[in-house]
């Protein structure tokens, strides 16, 4: 219980502080009042609309109302919508969470496997799959795969609709996306653990006691070779999530990764802001559900 | 049966209904399967509405679905460039700072909320407080109030004469007043209501906007069951969609990807000159060596805009004829002629200026994916100057960061940026007045003309006050005068009565599916 609390409390300032860095950088970028005006408009009426909308008064001082605002539960409305920004990217959430989740599934259902299957069968053509996994999910540009997976499965073979939400057939090519490079690296990971795993005397002694292969594997090998690839899968839902930006704009997928890359073009600050408030509250959430994951499957893991 | 037996036979059908279950997940149809022949349309643009309000809006993408639900007063007729009547009927000028409208009888909102003239007043004034932000009040900023004075009968008041109050009007679109006081801007922007030819079913977040034929239109019937307004924000993948039968419309499309278009039998290109015309501002309010006459002038022979539409674009977009207007703009002067290509008398006139061409050090700024190829053209007419021994230095911004230092003046001399307005030379030549936002020019004597323009009410009179608005910008140069830009869109075979529009505007009526 005490250890939840610290976490808590920690997470609370990590929010805070990714919270200030990012109201900074976004704010040093310039107003975004030349946006909203038609091209008819008067500088006086450039003056006015930034009077209107608070970018006439100093940095600091708009830090203070942003903050003020944000601990009364109120994020600040969308310039361009003019609707509460954080219902917007809430909104969205959901979408981003089906093709995070289809990613998070690769990782389980694909990686994991594969990369114990490569160790175990070291040198063998399932090896040599799972290393060229590992290397062509690391290496090859989100974008690119994005583009060409739309091209072969949308339009050529129209497997797979080329745009949008609405089902798991909507999910499937941002999902292998966005999924791609995580897989690659937890495919690794949990290669090279399983092989530091795999030669190890209790498995020896194990395998001379006559127990099963899948065992060793599974009961033995597995809960310390998995260790690893638990933090790291833990850590990429951070990329996941943020990685949703470029995915879903190549998939015009409605997601909170669209929405913040138009608020971003659109100057809308106070969705940018909601968005890197939602992104890092889950993932303080995943980072916490993942260390005390941690602690069951290792019991040499203990949080005071 | 043994019980192993069994639960074999239950593991085998359980699989089994999996299998099928993931089976139909996977090719189940979408909403986005076509309707029946005419039923259904399906069109995709680069931006999803920002709002349903269409008085709190300029992006065309937004206005396209919007004006689907909500119309406004009056239409502006391109070939005529005539005012037409809408939900006003006629107008006039009943005295130098009043008109009076009549509105259109027997209309009704989708919701039963009847439209009548004190709905009209209660929407001009909605505009002109300044509280509401609308953008288009910049249009009306010559209009006072509105009030109605019989049933269907309005009359607006001007601050002084304001000829051009019709055309600012067909910007003004009508929403239901008991209806958005009810519910408010919130309740408003989920469900929309309005006495459009189509009204909102639903819309997601992002994706798409669905609309169903009005069946009480007062006008012409629309012709199409159900339009659906996808936001697809790669040109590219819009490209994709058109080809997989996903969508029969796309806008935004650009030059090199037309082949991919025009390569499919069932699909055509529909493209025109569209009202944005591209520019080199040059800074004429801040010293240095563009506050010389001779100077901008012979900058614009130094360009050569033909290679440019050429090769850059391809062919789609249109010399501007030495003059911030194009045809499509009433008050476009024919004979002002262009500015030819001719770098030997740019190279001469520099001389002449005391500016030699290798003494010239510019700063030039220009944004990145905001029009066709605008990085591209950038580079092109920096390469071109330096070829004459002028020294350029570039700098290419995203539009947000681009638009955030212009208005504030932050850039110069030289800036590549395009504009639209509403086609009138007095907005269109408005835009270089002494104070606006997008202006690096100052002359009395210009402010002078379009005041009097302003006031003038008589047609001949406001186009010969123009035409030398329309000289001074000529002679004076304080644009290099590009290309006008060409609107262009991806149309299905299977869809008839499309009309490309020079203002990018969606206009369905007449148009059908099958």
């Amino acid at each position: 219980m005490a250890f939840v609390l610290r976490r808590l409390m920690q997470a609370a300032l990590t929010v805070f502080a990714t919270l200030t860095v990012v109201f900074a950088l976004v704010h040093v970028s310039g107003n975004p009042v030349g946006l909203y005006l038609p091209v008819t408009a008067s500088s006086e009426q450039v003056r006015t609309m930034e009077h209107l909308l608070g970018f006439d008064r100093p940095l600091y001082v708009q830090y203070a109302a942003y903050v003020w605002s944000a601990a009364h539960g109120d994020l600040g409305a969308s310039f361009s919508q003019s609707l509460p920004a954080l219902p917007l990217v809430l909104d969205r959430l959901p979408n981003t969470l089906y093709v995070t989740l289809f990613a998070l599934g690769m990782m389980i259902v694909v990686a994991i496997p594969l990369g114990i299957a490569s160790a175990t069968r070291s040198g063998s053509p399932l090896d040599f799959l799972g290393s060229g996994v590992a290397v062509f999910g690391q290496s090859v540009p989100v974008f690119w795969l994005g583009l060409v997976l739309v091209l072969v499965f949308g339009v050529n073979l129209k497997w797979f609709p080329t745009f949008g939400s609405g089902g798991l057939r909507h999910v499937v090519l941002p999902g292998v996306t966005l999924g791609t490079y995580s897989m690659g690296v937890i495919t690794r990971l949990v290669r090279s653990s399983m092989l530091d795993t795999y030669h190890s005397d209790y498995l020896r002694t194990a395998r001379a006691k006559g127990l099963p292969q899948a065992r060793v594997i599974l009961k033995h090998a597995l809960p310390n070779a998995i260790l690893p690839a638990l933090t790291m899968i833990g850590l990429q839902v951070a990329y996941l999530l943020s990685g949703a930006i470029v995915t879903e704009q190549v998939f015009s997928y409605p997601g909170m990764g669209q929405l913040v890359l138009q608020a971003i073009n659109a100057r809308d600050f106070n969705v940018v802001q909601s968005f890197v408030m939602v992104v890092a509250a889950v993932t303080v959430l995943v980072n916490t559900t993942t260390d005390i994951t941690y602690s069951r499957i290792d019991p040499r893991m203990t949080y005071g | 049966m043994t019980m192993h037996r069994l639960q074999r036979m239950g593991t085998a059908v359980a699989t089994r209904v999996l299998l099928v279950a993931l089976a139909c997940a996977l090719t189940a149809t979408t909403a986005r399967s076509a309707g029946a022949p005419g039923g259904a349309l399906r069109i995709a643009q680069g931006i999803y509405p920002e709002t349903f309000n269409a008085e709190r809006s300029t992006v065309q993408d937004t206005l396209n679905v919007d004006s689907q639900i909500n119309e406004p007063l009056m239409n502006f007729n391109y070939k005529t460039h005539e005012i037409m009547p809408n939900l006003a009927t006629s107008w006039k000028l009943t005295s130098p700072t009043t008109w009076t409208i009549e509105v259109r009888q027997g209309v009704m909102f989708t919701n039963g909320e009847a439209f009548n003239a004190e709905v009209a007043a209660w929407n001009v004034n909605w505009v002109l407080d300044p509280a509401n932000k609308a953008p288009i009040s910049t249009d009306l900023a010559l209009a006072q109030s509105a009030k109605a004075t019989g049933p269907y009968t309005l009359e607006v008041t001007t601050k002084q004469a304001f000829p051009n109050l019709p055309l600012a009007l067909t910007r003004v679109f009508v929403l239901p007043q008991k209806y958005y006081e009810s519910v408010g801007a919130d309740g408003f922007a989920k469900h929309p209501v309005g006495t459009g030819p189509y009204e909102f079913v639903n819309a997601t977040n992002g994706q798409d906007v669905v609309l169903r034929a009005n069946p009480n239109y007062w006008g012409r019937a629309p012709q199409i069951g159900t339009v659906t307004f996808y936001s697809i924000t790669q040109t590219v993948q819009r490209v994709n969609a058109l080809k997989t039968g996903e969508v029969e419309i796309v806008n935004h499309l650009t030059p090199d990807l037309l082949q991919l278009v025009t390569s499919q039998p069932t699909l055509t290109v529909s493209a025109i000159p569209s009202l944005r015309l591209m520019f080199v501002i040059l800074d004429t309010t801040k010293p240095g060596p563009l506050q010389n006459n001779k100077v901008r002038l012979a900058l614009n022979y130094a360009v050569d805009k033909q290679a440019i539409v050429r090769d850059l674009l391809r062919g789609y977009g249109k010399p501007l004829q030495g003059q911030p207007l194009s045809p499509e703009y009433f008050g476009f002067d024919q004979t002002i002629s262009a500015f030819p290509y001719d770098p030997a008398r740019a190279k001469q006139m520099l001389a002449e200026a005391g500016s030699p061409a290798s003494s010239l050090h510019l700063e030039f700024y220009a944004p990145q994916g905001r029009y066709t190829s605008d990085a591209e053209v950038a580079k092109a007419i920096a390469g071109q100057l330096q070829s004459l021994g002028i020294q350029v230095d570039l700098h290419v911004f995203d539009w947000g960061t681009f638009i955030g230092q212009f208005v504030q003046k932050k850039l110069g001399p030289m800036i590549f940026i395009g504009y639209s307005t509403q086609p009138d030379a007095d907005i269109a030549l408005g835009v270089e007045r002494c104070g606006q936002a997008y202006s690096y020019f100052c002359s009395t004597d210009y402010d002078a003309l379009l005041n009097r323009a302003d006031r003038t009410l008589d047609t001949p009179g406001r186009l010969a006050l123009y035409k030398q608005a329309a000289l001074i910008m000529h002679n004076t140069a304080p644009y290099i005068y590009l290309y006008q830009e060409y609107t262009i869109w991806g149309v299905s075979k299977r869809v008839q009565g499309f009309t490309t529009l020079p203002d990018e505007r969606v206009d369905l009526s007449g148009v059908s599916v099958h």
